[in-house]
């Protein structure tokens, strides 16, 4: 049972890894997380985040050499471990959890026009 | 228009701070989304949304590598005592705004100044590895020059002959060439790099798409070429789609097969990058396929397996001495010496050696420049801190009666320096990214498509820092030490020194003076230049350019030598149509100008003392009344007339010097001797007997630089060239320069040399680099002049704010305001005089040694010395007024009753 919470930042990138799946690395991950969060993300945060969560064993970063269609350009893949789950369900579990005293925070985003 | 490329700077700044286990994932992520965004929002979008990127990815990058360092334990506890000195750096700082901005500006303008140089130099010290496979098998051959330096080019038919020695594998050359091409955006003018097809093959280079240029090339599809990269991605959009594009090269439609790889520079031409690889066709006949002594080719050659450097050094001297032997005609140079082979290996042949020379001579100058410019800045604030240390004594003597260590203290001083260092280093590199691109801009005043592309990259980056740090330290670390030591003995309470001992030179005093000395050598020196192009336009040429119009025209392929003179008159014929045509002449060079460096010819007078391979020099060859046109000074004889055509006895007009030399005390009228043109539109052995009938007082040179030597004018009939200028001349020379485009517009094919233009502007090429060179040292001088009247600023206010209480009670019994300012004044000037003095110091034994450079003026030129003098002495007191005036603006008994 992981004895700390997550950081915001960390949940986003942890949760944006999770939904990319087989296609998690660095590009793909700031772009994710900056149109489904809508917050601006640098590549230099995104990469001291994952390497925090690598240290922490959350994730496992897998560098591969670049394939075809890649123009030259490696990636990095990032891959939650069993840990990294366990974090990212126990932080989310526990939001919830604080969420359900709120009552106008029923779930839905708020929409902002 | 530039290739959507990210930003170089914010680039290699990123790379700099990212953790190298994240860096090339990170930048190549960074890439991959510059490049979707350059294409959905353009290039402009793209770059900022980069830079952007790298500003807000600095810190956690930075964060989180000194977590990593931290959390790795070691030197984890310095690290955190550096960052309390830092913060605490950071804090004192703050508080004195002027003095940061001062530092930050001075440092980082002279550190924009050699990182520019050095960014520019960079491809000389350190020429890009071109990613040749199994580089160290592979040497450059050179074929000794005319004059007996060993790096000069080869010949095809000599190349073939390399090629086939025992101990190589295989050999390419390469040319440069200019073509005529269409790309669809009309016709323009692309550098190309004309190659043996085997070029690719034996370099190993991949194309970054399609495929390279085969040995079998041109196949029975027709012409094939390879584009740069640049141009891939400038005119191509990067897209996959160019393979198999035809564009219109020479007239002749040509297959694109591949894209060179990035940034490939020219083999031949070091620092060019040319636009398009195209194959060697001797059917083409761009390079003279079967002529010995035609050599234009660079010979890079793979060494066979198992073969030494020394087995190639033995076989190329044994091919050397068999060529002198069947062919001395081609192989005897100038000095009647056996030309020879040399073979450098590939690594130390990417500059050749002959350009490396002028070069490093170049780039010297530069840095001498700027490296004064840093000098100045780093005197400036080395006086700063000095007379900061000294005003902050107080203060450290606190810090030491509280128990901080000398070490501490010095610490911290070093730790404000190196934020100090830093911050200026950020702006360096802005400055000089906007040096650089100033530069960029400074076009090669030749219609050819040169480009000068200066980009600071990574070691630029390196460079710069490291500049910093050095210069951080040592402004930092001198007062810092200085400042040290005598602050435990002084008492808390004491105040700043200096204040009570009268007139004392004030700490900054000698900086100041050095950098005044520095200043008043930068911008003597561009006096010196300016006057030099001012001497260079007033300097009588022996030709007059007023109202002469001038252009390179070729013929036509398929004119042979024998059409050539129909092609003449009807050039001339179409000339004579334009308004105001008074005269129309060709000639087969222009004197004075680069277009004289095509009329390379040989001399044999037959005098006793002459070298068996002859004189070399320049021999023009002229239409009737081109002589007159340009208002050369006949001394005797006539000039070419009409009847010294094909069938006329062949004649020649010389200067006086040509009938001095060969000649001396007689009459050179009647002589005869033997001419032998040696370029490469010349046939092999082109020689003619010439009868002097004419000499003239003219000696036009190539360069202001070149002494005057003999010159020959022929007659063009019996004498003629493929490629001539043509000279039309009236009263409005740019309006002819314009009728000559459209009337004698370039024939199909033809690569013209020069487009049409005056004369005049062509003879003002002659000093561009006199221009260049004023243009530098003004440049440095003027920021020199900037930082000194700063730092003259600096240490006159300090001794008016520690002084205060001597003038107040000065002032108040009874000393006027005007004689205190005058003290004040005094005490500026006395720095800037002394500067002077020590700047003069240096510039009587340096600058007779830049005499060769100036034209008309004394290296001590009074005015251009004077005025820089002046110039500094008048900012020296008006930076000393200012704080006078402030000074005696405040009320005497305000200061006395403050104390």
């Amino acid at each position: 049972m992981p004895d700390s919470f997550l950081a915001e930042f960390e949940m986003y990138v942890l949760l944006s890894a999770a939904a990319l799946g087989d296609d998690a690395y660095g590009a793909a991950m700031r772009r994710d997380i900056e149109q489904r969060a809508g917050r601006p993300v640098s590549i230099g945060a995104l990469y001291a985040t994952l390497g925090r969560l690598d240290d922490k064993g959350l994730v496992v970063l897998e560098p591969r050499a670049p394939e075809e269609g890649q123009r030259g350009r490696p990636r990095k893949y990032c891959r939650l471990t069993p840990e990294g789950r366990a974090a990212l369900r126990h932080s989310t579990d526990k939001l919830r959890v604080m969420m359900e005293g709120v009552p106008w925070l029923d779930g839905a985003p708020e929409v902002v026009e | 228009m530039k290739a959507p490329r990210p930003p170089r700077f914010a680039r290699a700044a990123l790379g700099w701070v990212l953790d190298p286990a994240d860096r090339p994932y990170a930048l190549a992520d960074l890439d991959e989304e510059f490049e979707t965004l350059a294409r959905s929002s353009g290039p402009g979008a793209a770059r900022r949304w980069y830079r952007r990127q790298v500003a807000a990815s600095l810190l956690p990058a930075l964060g989180s590598r000194l977590g990593r360092a931290n959390r790795a334990g070691g030197p984890g506890e310095g690290i955190r005592e550096w960052g309390r000195d830092l913060r605490l750096a950071v804090r004192t700082l703050a508080r004195s705004p002027l003095t940061v901005a001062v530092t930050v500006a001075s440092l980082g303008l002279g550190l924009g100044a050699v990182t520019t140089v050095f960014a520019a130099a960079e491809e000389v010290i350190w020429p890009s590895d071109p990613g040749y496979r199994d580089a160290d098998r592979l040497v450059t051959v050179y074929t000794s020059e005319d004059d007996g330096g060993p790096w000069g080019a080869s010949s095809y038919p000599d190349y073939q002959d390399v090629a086939a020695l025992p101990s190589m594998a295989d050999a390419a050359a390469a040319t440069v060439s200019f073509l005529d091409a269409d790309l669809g955006r009309g016709p323009e003018r692309l550098i190309a790099e004309v190659v043996t097809p085997n070029y690719f093959a034996l370099t190993g280079l991949r194309p970054a798409v399609g495929r390279p240029l085969l040995p079998s090339d041109p196949g029975e599809s027709g012409p094939v070429v390879v584009i740069a990269h640049d141009l891939w991605m400038e005119r191509f959009g990067g897209g996959s789609d160019v393979v198999g594009r035809s564009m219109r090269v020479d007239g002749r439609l040509a297959t694109v097969v591949g894209v060179a790889p990035e940034g490939l520079g020219s083999r031949r031409v070091p620092l060019v990058r040319p636009d398009v690889w195209v194959p060697f066709d001797p059917a083409t006949g761009r390079v003279p396929a079967s002529r010995r002594e035609a050599r234009e080719l660079v010979v890079l050659a793979r060494l066979a397996d198992g073969a030494t450097l020394d087995q190639v050094h033995g076989q190329l001297a044994a091919l050397a001495s068999a060529l002198n032997a069947e062919y001395p005609d081609a192989w005897l140079d100038q000095g009647g010496r056996e030309r020879r082979f040399t073979a450098l290996p590939e690594r130390d042949s990417r500059v050749a050696p002959t350009a490396r020379a002028v070069l490093g001579a170049v780039a010297g100058f530069f840095f001498g420049t700027a490296g004064l410019v840093l000098l100045i800045a780093c005197a400036n604030v080395t006086g700063l801190f000095l007379v900061r240390a000294l005003a902050r004594r107080r203060e450290l003597a606190v810090r030491a009666a509280l128990g901080a260590g000398r070490g501490r203290i010095v610490r911290l001083l070093a730790a404000e320096g190196l934020v100090l260092g830093a911050a200026s280093a950020v702006v360096g590199v802005g400055v000089a990214r906007l040096m650089s691109d100033a530069l960029g801009r400074i076009a090669p005043p030749v219609d050819v498509p040169l480009r000068l592309t200066v980009e600071p990259g990574g070691r630029a980056l390196v460079f710069t820092a490291v500049m910093a740090l050095a210069v951080s330290l040592i402004f930092s670390l001198v007062p810092a030490i200085r400042g040290a030591r005598p602050a435990t003995g002084s008492r808390p309470g004491a105040g700043a020194v200096g204040a009570r001992r009268g007139w004392r030179p004030a700490p900054g005093g000698l900086l100041v003076g050095a950098q005044f000395a520095a200043a008043f050598v930068l911008l003597a020196g561009a006096g010196l230049f300016l006057r030099s192009v001012h001497g260079a336009a007033a300097r009588d040429l022996g030709v007059d350019p007023a109202g002469v119009a001038v252009a390179t025209r070729s013929a036509p392929d398929g004119v042979g030598t024998d059409g050539l003179p129909a092609w003449y008159a009807d050039v001339m014929e179409r000339a004579g149509r334009g308004a105001g045509v008074q005269r129309v002449a060709l000639s087969r060079s222009l004197e004075l100008t680069l277009l004289q460096l095509g009329a390379m010819a040989t001399v044999r007078t037959g005098a006793p003392d002459e070298s068996p391979g002859g004189v070399a020099l320049f021999a023009n060859a002229v239409t009737p009344g081109y002589l007159e046109m340009l208002d050369v000074d006949l001394l005797q004889g006539r000039t070419i007339r009409d009847s010294d055509g094909p069938d006329g006895e062949p004649v020649a007009v010389v200067n006086r010097l040509f009938a001095e030399r060969f000649w001396p005390g007689e009459d050179a009228l009647g002589r005869t001797f033997e001419l032998v043109r040696r370029s490469a539109d010349d046939g092999p052995g082109a020689t003619r007997t010439l009868r002097v009938v004419g000499v003239a007082a003219t000696t036009p040179t190539v360069d202001f630089d070149d002494a005057p030597a003999p010159y020959v004018w022929t007659s063009l009939a019996q004498d003629p060239a493929p490629t001539v200028v043509v000279s039309v001349e009236g009263p409005d020379a740019e309006r002819l320069a314009t009728d000559l485009r459209t009337l004698v517009p370039p024939a199909e094919g033809e690569v013209p040399v020069l487009g049409a233009t005056t004369y005049a502007s062509q003879l003002s090429l002659q000093s561009v680099h006199l221009r260049v060179m004023a243009r530098v040292l003004a440049w440095g001088g003027g920021l020199g002049l900037f930082l000194a009247v700063i730092g003259v600023y600096g240490v006159v206010s300090f001794v008016v704010v520690q002084r205060m209480r001597e003038m107040a009670i000065r002032r108040a019994v009874g000393a006027g305001r005007g004689r205190v300012v005058r003290g004040v004044l005094r005490r500026g000037l006395a720095l800037a005089g002394g500067g002077l003095l020590a700047g003069g110091a240096v510039l009587l034994p340096v600058a007779p040694l830049m005499r060769g450079l100036l034209v008309d003026v004394a290296p001590l030129d009074p005015l251009s010395l004077g005025a820089a003098a002046l110039l500094l002495l008048g900012v020296a007191a008006l930076a000393s007024w200012v704080p006078a005036r402030r000074a005696v603006g405040v009320d005497p008994m305000r200061v006395l009753g403050r104390e």
